[in-house]
């Protein structure tokens, strides 16, 4: 009788196990995970061309786009020119993107995100120089 | 063959089979969800390869031109509309019904903000 129990229970936890892996692994959602990484890279592709192309709605800005805001931030260390900038992404994306995103310089000076970006599992990423100071980057994800 | 010798050979036999069910259920299972994202997979490519090849036919470097938009660009069951930041209409063509995959990309259009709003028919 125990040796059955036994049997049986080995069985069970191979099966198990098995059941758990295809399960936990998400390979049924790989195809998934793969097109959605490249819309993500592509949305923020797009959204990064926005920074550059998008005026600002601050007064006395309207003539410069997100970008020229940056990138005078660090020609004149002048730091409204960064806070109009983060004003306005922080009123564009959200109404031009359908995803969660995160813009920020790789030397920290600019770092804003969507609210619930950081619990995002697929993020794809686009980035660019602010003259030849730092790297913008701009990362879009679900 | 002896009555408890039965009894204890069905019982394992029972578990066996509850156990090759459940994991043939879970296979069936894994393989459904692997075919459906596999299709929305491919909607998800389709949207991106269009929305990259209409953007690059009706503008550059997200400036729409909106004098270079045509129907005749658009696959059938596929519909792009833009709209200004403020959400105003500024262009609509093509039909797309219910049940469809949205994908938003920010653009300018004719000098304005805004954004273009590619639908397509799952």
């Amino acid at each position: 009788m125990v040796a059955r129990m036994i049997e049986v229970g080995m069985a069970f936890i191979l099966l198990f196990g098995m059941v758990f892996f295809l399960q936990a692994s998400g390979v049924a959602k790989a195809p998934l995970y793969k097109e959605g990484l490249a819309l993500n890279e592509q949305l923020a592709k797009y959204a990064l061309l926005a920074l550059e192309n998008f005026n600002s709605t601050g007064d006395g800005f309207r003539d410069k786009s997100i970008m020229d805001l940056i990138a005078l931030s660090y020609l004149t260390r002048r730091e409204d020119f960064l806070v109009q900038a983060e004003e306005d992404i922080n009123y564009y994306l959200p109404r031009v993107i359908d995803a969660e995103w995160h813009v920020y310089t790789k030397d920290g000076e600019l770092d804003i995100k969507s609210e619930n970006y950081d619990s995002t599992k697929m993020r794809g990423s686009a980035k660019t120089e602010v003259l030849s100071f730092t790297e913008l980057i701009v990362v879009v994800g679900f | 063959m002896a009555l408890s010798e039965f009894i204890e050979e069905s019982w394992k036999l029972t578990l066996y089979a509850i156990l090759i069910f459940s994991f043939i259920i879970s296979l069936l299972y894994t393989w459904h969800n692997y075919q459906s994202s596999l299709e929305y997979a491919d909607k998800l490519r389709e949207a991106r390869m269009l929305a990259t090849s209409l953007l690059n036919e009706w503008g550059e470097d997200g400036v729409v031109d909106t004098t270079k938009i045509s129907e005749e660009d658009l696959p059938e069951n596929t519909s792009v509309s833009f709209y200004t930041v403020e959400g105003r209409l500024l262009k609509a063509l093509g039909q797309a019904d219910a049940q469809e995959l949205n994908v938003k990309v920010p653009v300018v259009v004719d000098g304005e903000e805004g954004y273009m709003l590619l639908r397509l028919r799952e």
